[in-house]
């Protein structure tokens, strides 16, 4: 049967996606059923040849999001272009702060998790395909079902905010006080 | 954190820190690309933002879910729904 030739193998695929998406390993496991059962209903709507992957990564994104719909509302947020400029912001209270270094000496995996769990759709997906899946903006536009340009500007924000929120993590952890005090001894 | 962009970034830079996401994404064209890096080669503060933009991008690379695979668990109960909705293998 072609579903079990073409959709099935994905299923890895499916699942890291899935993972990315819910941060949560029983999120993902419902999340995984839910995309097949849909998959399976809506066979008849895949076209056979074109990127059956592709096509299971925009069934999980969308199981994902009504997912997250029941659970609480998610926030609208209009991107615009001053955003990307703005990003220069966050580096600019980082080089203030003495801890523009957070993103190598630090271990962030932890706090991308948890940052990524708080921004707000439709930023969130965007991130987690481009930047943490490694995804062109094209792949991103198909599986999102907007614009190339609306992709661009929605990470411009979600960038940011990530931005935002890992440098509040470093300077919670104390990451400033660590860099001061190897400057001292730098000086001594 | 500062009021504005400007009270943060260097008037001359702002454009090219508009641009650089789209120069690292490689979403410009060739002379557009060009110009970002002429005013990198010039530029201490922009060459720092540009550290800090890949720093941010690998760290981000760093938290993806890479190898895993599918429980088994998950296979069964996707394998179990799918029966139930009339899928024979």
């Amino acid at each position: 049967m072609a579903f079990e030739r073409e959709a099935l193998p994905w299923m890895d695929d499916v699942y890291r996606f899935a993972l990315s998406l819910t941060r949560d390993e029983s999120d993902a496991d419902d999340v995984v059923q839910d995309t097949y059962l849909r998959a399976y209903r809506s066979w008849h709507t895949y076209l056979p040849g074109s990127d059956c992957r592709r096509w299971l990564f925009t069934i999980c994104r969308n199981v994902f999001l009504r997912s997250r719909e029941r659970a609480r509302p998610t926030v609208e947020l209009e991107a615009t272009d001053s955003d990307a400029a703005a990003a220069g912001v966050v580096y600019a209270t980082a080089v203030r702060e003495g801890i523009e270094d957070l993103f190598s000496r630090l271990d962030l995996g932890p706090a991308i998790n948890d940052a990524l769990t708080r921004i707000p759709e439709p930023f969130r997906s965007t991130l987690i395909i481009v930047d943490v899946e490694d995804q062109s903006y094209e792949a991103a536009a198909e599986e999102l079902g907007v614009p190339i340009g609306t992709v661009r500007s929605r990470l411009f924000r979600g960038r940011r905010l990530m931005q935002e929120q890992l440098l509040d993590y470093a300077q919670d952890a104390g990451f400033k006080v660590r860099s001061a005090s190897v400057e001292q001894r730098r000086n001594a | 954190m500062p009021e504005t962009i400007s009270e943060a970034i260097p008037a001359t830079c702002v454009e090219v820190i508009s641009q650089l996401w789209d120069h690292l994404d490689n979403q410009l064209c060739g002379d557009e690309s060009d110009a970002v890096r002429l005013h990198m080669d010039e530029c201490a503060h922009c060459r720092g933002l540009e550290r800090f933009q890949i720093g941010y991008r690998d760290a981000m690379r760093s938290a993806r879910t890479g190898t895993a695979t599918a429980p088994w668990h998950v296979r069964a109960r996707v394998l179990d729904s799918l029966a139930d909705a009339g899928f024979c293998p």
